[in-house]
C-alpha cells in the first residue's frame, strides 16, 4: 500500500460523510431546476424530514414565513416543549430535527444582539443537512432584503423573500429575456455547482489530509525514510485527482440535466469556469487543512466557507439583488467571480475577444485567487517546517 | 555503536526535560531505559529520532550524525511509538503494508515481510479488521507490527506494553527477545521494572532527565551493595542466637518480630547458606524460610530515595 493508494482508501472509507454534501446539492438542483418545469415533485415527498418547530418568538412575519416555508418542505412532528420529551422523540425517530426559535429572534435579526436558532438533530443525516440549508437560505435571503431596504415593513420583506425562494429557479439572471438562448437554468445550475464544489472538496480534502496529518501519524511518518517533499507532492497529486473527480461529477450531473446543451459554446465556457473555480477551491482546502486543526472545526469551516461564499457570491440569491456592501465583501472571494462569469456567459450573444473581456477577467481573478491562496498555504507549511521539527514538541 | 548520545539537553520552557542525558547502545543489545513517568524517556527518543529540536548535545546513530534529513539512517530504524499511530481507515493488513511501503517500495518483497510481521504479532485472524475493532492489546501489537515489518537493524520501542492485558504483554516481550535473537538491536523504554528485568541485557535507569545509573541487572544490584533478604520463621530463638547471626560476616541488619527473623545481607555470595549453617550448627529449629534478591526498585530507591512505583 503506497501513499497514493492509502489516500484513496481513506477517502473511500469516508465517502458517506463526503457524499452527503453532493446529495444535498443534487436534491436542491433537482428541486429547483426540474421542479420548475413541472409541478410533479411528489417523488420526493418520501424524503421529507420529520421536523419539529418550537416557536417562542410569537407571530412576527419573519418567523411565520420561516415556519411556513420549512413546513412546506418537511413533515411536521408535534412534540411537547420539554427537554426529555424532545430527547425521547429524537431517540424514537418521531422527529429528526428540532428547531427552537427563541423569543425576540426576529426582533433582533440583523442587529448587534442577533440571537441564534437552536437546533437538535439526529447526527448528521441527510434530512438535517437539508433543513439546515433551507433555514440558511431563508435567513440569508431575508438578510439581503433587510440590507437592501432597511425600512421596508417585515410583511413586505416576507412577501419578497417568499416569492424569491419559491421561484428561485425561475429568476432569470441578468436582465431576463436575453438569456433564453441557453435557457435560464444552465447558469443557475453552474452557479449552484459552486456549493457542491466547495463543500465536497473542502470536506474531502480535510478528512483525508486530517488523517495523514494526525499528530501521532505525522510523527510516525517523519521517522521513515520517505522525503517530506515527496510525500507532499504525492498527496497534492492525489488531492488534484480527487478535485478533478468532483469536477467531472458536477459536469456529469449537468450533462444529465441539460444533455448536449452543456457542450454548446456557453456550456463549454461555463465548464472551463467551473474547472478554474475547482482549482481555486482546492487551494482553499489546503489552507483550511493547515490552519484549522480539529476535525470538528474543519467541518464547521467547510460548511461556513461553502455556504457563506455561495450566499455572498450570489449562487442562491441573484447577484443583482445583493447590496453593495455585500458585493464588495463578496468580491474578495473566488465564488463571486465564478458566478459573475457564469452570469455574463449567459448573457453573451457573440463570442469575440471584445465581448469576452469581462469573462476573461473573471477567469483571471479566480486563477489569481488560486495561486495566491496556494502560495499562502505553501508559505505557512514552509514556515512550520523551518520552525523545526516542532521545538515545542507538541505531545 | 548503534546509538550514542552525549550531553543531551532539552528544555520545554522552564522545564528541563533532559539534563545532560548520556546513552550508548551497542550492537546486539536490548537496552532498557527504565524510569518513572515524566523522567524524559519519550523526550529522549524523540530527540534521537530528530522529531524534536534540542538545546544541546550530540546524537549519533550507526556512527553517523542524526538529523531530520538523514534518510539513510531512518531506513534502518524501526519505531514503535508510545501512542499508537495507525490509520483508522485501513485494515490491519493495509496498515502494516502502508508503513512497510515507506521503507520497502518493492511490492513482492513487501508482501512477504507483511505476512511475517502479521505472524510475528499473532494478528493472523485479524488481518481484515479495522483498528477500532481491536482490543487495546491487539492494537499495540498492530503498532509493533507496523514498526518492525521492514526488518530494521535498530528497533526503538517506547512503552509498548502500557495498558495491555498480561497475555498480550508476554506475547510482546517474547517477541522483542525474538527480534533481538534475529539480529536487531533494541532500545526499550518502560516504567515497569519487571519487564526490563526480564528481557534487557543492559539497563539504564533514568530520573529527572538523566541516566543515574547503568549496567547489567547484576551490576546495578551489586553496585548499591545490597545482597539477599532472608526471612525465616524461628519460634523460640534465643537472644544470643540472634546476636550470633548478626555477628556473621556480610550481614548488615537483623530484625526479630514475633517468630519471624528478617536478615538483610550485603552483597556477596551464599549469605543464605551461612545463616542456614548457623541455625543447624546451633540446633535452632526453624520453619518456613525464603530469600529474596534485591530488585531494580531497591536500586532506584537506594539512588534517588524514592520508589519507582510511587511515580507510576
Ligand atoms: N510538549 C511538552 N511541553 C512541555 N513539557 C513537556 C512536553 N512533553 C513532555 N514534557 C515534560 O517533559 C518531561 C518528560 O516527559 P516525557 O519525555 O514524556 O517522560 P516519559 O516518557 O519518561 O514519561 C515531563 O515532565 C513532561 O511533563
Ligand atoms: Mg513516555
Amino acid at each position: 500500500m503506497k501513499v497514493f493508494s492509502a489516500y484513496f482508501k481513506v477517502l473511500r472509507k469516508n465517502i458517506v460523510g463526503i457524499a452527503i454534501y453532493m446529495l444535498v446539492f443534487l436534491v436542491v438542483v433537482i428541486f429547483s431546476t426540474l421542479g420548475n418545469q413541472s409541478d410533479e415533485t411528489t417523488g420526493f415527498e418520501e424524503t421529507k424530514t420529520a421536523l419539529t418547530i418550537i416557536n417562542e418568538d410569537g407571530d412576527h412575519a419573519m418567523t411565520a414565513g420561516l415556519i411556513a416555508y420549512l413546513q412546506e418542505h418537511s413533515v411536521s412532528a408535534e412534540v411537547k416543549n420539554d427537554r426529555e420529551m424532545i430527547q425521547d422523540a429524537l431517540f424514537f425517530r418521531v422527529t429528526e430535527y428540532v428547531l427552537r426559535i427563541p423569543e425576540g429572534f426576529s426582533e433582533n435579526f440583523g442587529r448587534d444582539g442577533e440571537l441564534s436558532l437552536e437546533k437538535t438533530a439526529i447526527g448528521q443525516s441527510f434530512g438535517s443537512v437539508y433543513v439546515d440549508s433551507m433555514v440558511n437560505r431563508y435567513l440569508n435571503t431575508w438578510r439581503v432584503y433587510q440590507e437592501l431596504a432597511g425600512d421596508m415593513a417585515p410583511d413586505k420583506i416576507q412577501e419578497y423573500v417568499k416569492e424569491d425562494i419559491e421561484k428561485e429557479a425561475a429568476v432569470s439572471l441578468g436582465s431576463g429575456d436575453t438569456s433564453e438562448n441557453h435557457g435560464y437554468s444552465m447558469s443557475y445550475y453552474f452557479n449552484m455547482a459552486a456549493y457542491s464544489t466547495l463543500s465536497v472538496i473542502i470536506i474531502g480534502v480535510c478528512i483525508v489530509m486530517g488523517s495523514f496529518y494526525q499528530k501521532d501519524l505525522k510523527r510516525r511518518i517523519q521517522c521513515s525514510p520517505i522525503r517530506t517533499t515527496k510525500m507532499n507532492v504525492i498527496l497534492a497529486g492525489a488531492n488534484l485527482i480527487f478535485a478533478f473527480a468532483v469536477f467531472a461529477l458536477n459536469i456529469l450531473v449537468g450533462f444529465v440535466i441539460f444533455g448536449r446543451k452543456i457542450f454548446s459554446t456557453a456550456g463549454i465556457f461555463m465548464c472551463l469556469n467551473l474547472f478554474i473555480f475547482t482549482i481555486a477551491t482546492l487551494s482553499i482546502s489546503m489552507l483550511v487543512v493547515l490552519v484549522v486543526k480539529s476535525k470538528a472545526a474543519q467541518n464547521a469551516a467547510a460548511n461556513t466557507i461553502s455556504l457563506g461564499m455561495c450566499f455572498l457570491g450570489g449562487a442562491f440569491v441573484p447577484q443583482f439583488l445583493l447590496g453593495d456592501s455585500i458585493k464588495l465583501l463578496a468580491s474578495f472571494t473566488p465564488a463571486y467571480w465564478y458566478i459573475k462569469a457564469n452570469n455574463e456567459i449567459d448573457l453573451l450573444e457573440t463570442y469575440t475577444l471584445d465581448t469576452m473581456q469581462g469573462i476573461l477577467t473573471c477567469y483571471a481573478v479566480e486563477a489569481g485567487f488560486a495561486v495566491a491562496i496556494f502560495s499562502l498555504a505553501l508559505f505557512i507549511s514552509k514556515q512550520r517546517a523551518m520552525a523545526g521539527y516542532s521545538s515545542q514538541g507538541k505531545q | 555503536m548503534v546509538i550514542k548520545v552525549e550531553n543531551l539537553v532539552k528544555r520545554y520552557g522552564e522545564l528541563i526535560a533532559l539534563d545532560h542525558f548520556n546513552m550508548e547502545l551497542r550492537e546486539g543489545e536490548i537496552l532498557g531505559l527504565l524510569g518513572p513517568n515524566g523522567s524524559g524517556k519519550t523526550t529522549a527518543i524523540n530527540c534521537i529520532l530528530s522529531l524534536l529540536k534540542y538545546d544541546k548535545g550530540e546524537i549519533q546513530v550507526f556512527d553517523k550524525k542524526m538529523s531530520p534529513v538523514a534518510y539513510d539512517i531512518k531506513q534502518d530504524i524501526g519505531i514503535v511509538m508510545q501512542n499508537v499511530a495507525v490509520f483508522n481507515e485501513l485494515t490491519v493488513y493495509e496498515n502494516i503494508d502502508y508503513f512497510c511501503s515507506l521503507y520497502v517500495p518493492d511490492k513482492k518483497k513487501r508482501q512477504e515481510m507483511v505476512e511475517e510481521a502479521i505472524a510475528f504479532a499473532g494478528l493472523g485472524e485479524f488481518r481484515k479488521f479495522y483498528p477500532h475493532k481491536l482490543s487495546g492489546g491487539l492494537l499495540r501489537r498492530l503498532n509493533i507490527a507496523c514498526g518492525i515489518a521492514h526488518k530494521p537493524k535498530l528497533v526503538i520501542l517506547d512503552e509498548p506494553t502500557v495498558a495491555v492485558d498480561p497475555q498480550s504483554r508476554n506475547n510482546i516481550l517474547e517477541g522483542i527477545v525474538k527480534l533481538n535473537k534475529q539480529g536487531a538491536t533494541i532500545l526499550y523504554t518502560s516504567h515497569y521494572m519487571e519487564e526490563v528485568d526480564q528481557i534487557c541485557t543492559r539497563i539504564a535507569i533514568m530520573d529527572r532527565g538523566k541516566v543515574i545509573s547503568s549496567g547489567t541487572n547484576e551490576e546495578l544490584k551489586s553496585m548499591i551493595g545490597l545482597g539477599e533478604k532472608i526471612t525465616v520463621d524461628v519460634p523460640g530463638i534465643s537472644r544470643e542466637a540472634v546476636e550470633g547471626i548478626r555477628a556473621l560476616p556480610n550481614i548488615s541488619k537483623v530484625e526479630l518480630s514475633g517468630n519471624t527473623l528478617v536478615v538483610k545481607s550485603k552483597k556477596g555470595r551464599n549469605n543464605l547458606g551461612a545463616v542456614l549453617h548457623y541455625l543447624e550448627d546451633h540446633n535452632i529449629a526453624f520453619g518456613k524460610l525464603y530469600s529474596e534478591l534485591p530488585t531494580l526498585n531497591d536500586v532506584f530507591l537506594e539512588i534517588t530515595g524514592k520508589e519507582l512505583r510511587d511515580n507510576v
